[in-house]
């Protein structure tokens, strides 16, 4: 591949930055706030509407976008940048070890027929947050829901500023067209150092649980602090580009990212007009 | 002070066996009569009660026990429906009541237990033993010490392994399945950590652990309480019947200055034969619970778990109902 990739905002850039170089070599990486003599680059994007709002221009240049959520305002204009074509939504959970374990247990009939999904997501009040955490965290798991149990029937949700002075909190339950049912609590305000991660599916013929607060393979404590970590030899970030990298090259591969992103946009705006309306939707 | 002198009424729910083996054991409790109109459960709680002391009436018809005149209190554990009934009965013959959760099947019946016991000047109380495991006093007494500031969300489970049978999943007994049974320990941590009644419930609820069920299994709860605070349920008769353990009371409460999350079944030892087991070490919150109520009792004071308490469960229960049968947010009636 001799596209050159840009690299643009977001909390993690240094790591993306390491993934690139390994994925695509370091002479094609660079780091930009902002679009300039580069068309046909790989421009991958993170952080809240202010850094998305060269996407279309990047799209026209023959740029191909990978960014996080959000993407834009409102639902039809994320729809139509993802119509546009060239853009890939960032889904880093597909990707992550722990839930793949999990998706391959559930789909293979592990534990029979799905019943109930608990997904919970606790971080420290020091994670970025652009607008709201619906905004800025709830596409990813929206998609690990779908990716379990299917189309989604109906959701209501309550968002709360719990700490940070606008929502940072969000509780939903909901329910698969499957009929399974579903709680997903999502966190930006809890105290420094603390982050918690918690899946739980139960089937008709067993359970699958993760908790994080139990599962850290490795703990190390120092006179300068600790910390506990679940070492990967390949982190979940470098997983999913790699995967978007071969997309780029791969028609039917790019269509099918574009569905599974069009579906949990879909959601991602219910469940903000769930919050707004107070009603299931 | 002379010991309160105490009976067992009905051992259709298992607790009975439990909160019998308490009041066989506290010292401000004299144990003096049981009642069952099932020969097993009265031959299994009489074999109980030998093991501690001789001389306990054992009766068949539960009248004939409230007609005693040396029980000052009963113990109900039958199956829901009954509750009402039961509680009436005993507070007419000048009983003090201990009432097994959920109190009644619906808010009017509750009010009118809670009104009939205050006519009669005898105390009701809900058994709710959470309230009375360790780690709830311990997490109880850190909160309001204030070291996790003030209450910003809670967050509760209340599993079970999917083997309940009997009257449990008939919903004329029982009154429902695990929102019935299941979502007023959890409410009741939640309204008496953050001193806020539930004014509006969303649910969600199915048979799916075991879809032959007349009574729903699995359920999730989003709570709004006084002042917008959020509490979250998840009642679900969910857990594999071989599951180590026989469900959980978890609760995980957001503050100002931090976090604090308990589990009453996590004092426990791993014991794995040709399977494996969570063997708890924990001290009995039953017995704490009993504890409680004849010192309440003895002492002329409500319990510490009331009347209102188990009132403000069933309210929420039947708006619970109401939301999944809606979908939509329910309030919850005060």
């Amino acid at each position: 591949m001799d596209r050159p990739v840009i690299i643009c905002g977001g909390p993690d850039i240094e790591a993306r930055t390491r993934a690139y170089l390994q994925l695509v070599g370091r002479r094609r990486v660079s780091v930009a706030s902002q679009i300039g003599e580069f068309s046909e680059a790989i421009v991958d994007v993170r952080g809240g509407l202010a850094s998305k709002r060269l996407i279309p221009a990047w799209q026209q240049h023959g740029c191909t976008v990978i960014s996080d959520s959000p993407l834009a305002r409102t639902l039809a204009q994320s729809q139509e940048l993802i119509e546009r074509g060239n853009l890939l939504l960032t889904l880093p959970s597909l990707y992550d070890h722990r839930y793949q374990l999990v998706l391959q247990q559930t789909a293979q009939g592990a534990i029979g027929d799905l019943i109930t999904v608990r997904l919970i997501r606790l971080l420290p009040m020091q994670s970025p947050l652009w607008n709201s955490i619906t905004f800025t965290y709830v596409l990813d798991p929206l998609a690990v829901l779908q990716a379990l149990g299917g189309p989604v029937e109906r959701i209501m949700v309550q968002e709360r500023a719990l700490r940070r002075g606008r929502p940072d909190t969000l509780f939903a339950v909901g329910r698969f067209k499957g009929g399974a049912i579903f709680y997903l609590e999502l966190s930006a305000a809890y105290p420094s150092r603390y982050q918690s991660e918690r899946i739980e599916v139960v089937g008709a013929e067993g359970i699958l649980e993760y908790d994080s607060d139990r599962n850290r393979s490795l703990r190390l404590l120092t006179t300068a602090g600790g910390a506990l970590h679940d070492p990967l030899y390949e982190p979940p970030l470098f997983r999913m580009l790699r995967d978007y990298l071969r997309c780029m090259n791969d028609a039917s591969a790019m269509e099918e990212h574009c569905e599974r992103a069009q579906a949990a946009l879909e959601l991602l705006f219910r469940t903000i007009v769930s919050a707004q309306a107070h009603e299931a939707r | 002070m002379p010991p309160l002198r105490m009976a067992a009424l009905d051992y259709s729910h298992g607790h009975q066996y439990s909160y019998t083996r308490a009041m066989l054991q506290l010292p401000m409790v004299e144990f003096v009569a049981l009642a069952d109109a099932d020969p097993d459960r009265r031959g299994q709680a009489e074999a109980l009660v030998r093991q501690f002391k001789a001389g306990v009436a054992i009766c068949e018809d539960y009248h004939d026990l409230l007609a005693r005149e040396d029980v000052e209190a009963v113990v109900i554990c039958s199956p829901n429906a009954d509750h009402h009934r039961m509680t009436l009965d005993a507070a007419q013959a000048d009983k003090h009541v201990l009432c097994e959760k959920p109190l009644a099947i619906t808010t009017a019946q509750a009010e009118e237990m809670i009104h009939v016991c205050e006519e009669e000047g005898v105390f009701l109380g809900t058994a709710y033993p959470c309230r009375f495991a360790p780690v709830i006093w311990e997490m109880k007494h850190r909160v309001e010490a204030g070291e996790i500031g003030q209450i910003l969300s809670l967050s509760a489970t209340n599993h079970l392994c999917s083997m309940l049978s009997g009257w449990f999943v008939e919903p004329e007994r029982s009154g429902g399945g695990c929102i019935r049974d299941h979502i007023v320990y959890a409410l009741d941590l939640c309204r008496w950590f953050s001193g806020r009644e539930p004014v509006e419930v969303y649910a969600e609820a199915a048979t799916l652990a075991r879809p032959e069920l007349a009574v729903e299994d699995v359920g999730m709860l989003v709570i709004t309480f006084e002042g917008g605070l959020i509490g979250t349920i998840d009642p679900s008769w969910n857990r594999p019947p071989n599951w180590t353990r026989w469900g959980d009371v978890t609760l995980r409460i957001l503050g100002t200055e931090g976090v604090i999350e308990g589990d009453i079944t996590a004092q426990a030892i791993s014991c794995t034969t040709d399977t494996t087991r969570w063997l708890s070490y924990g001290e009995s919150m039953d017995y704490y619970l009993l504890k409680n109520f004849a010192e309440s009792v003895l002492a002329g004071r409500p319990p510490l778990v009331t009347g209102w308490d188990g009132r403000m469960g069933v309210a929420t229960i039947e708006a619970a109902y109401e939301s999944i049968r809606t979908h939509r947010p329910m309030p919850i009636a005060g």
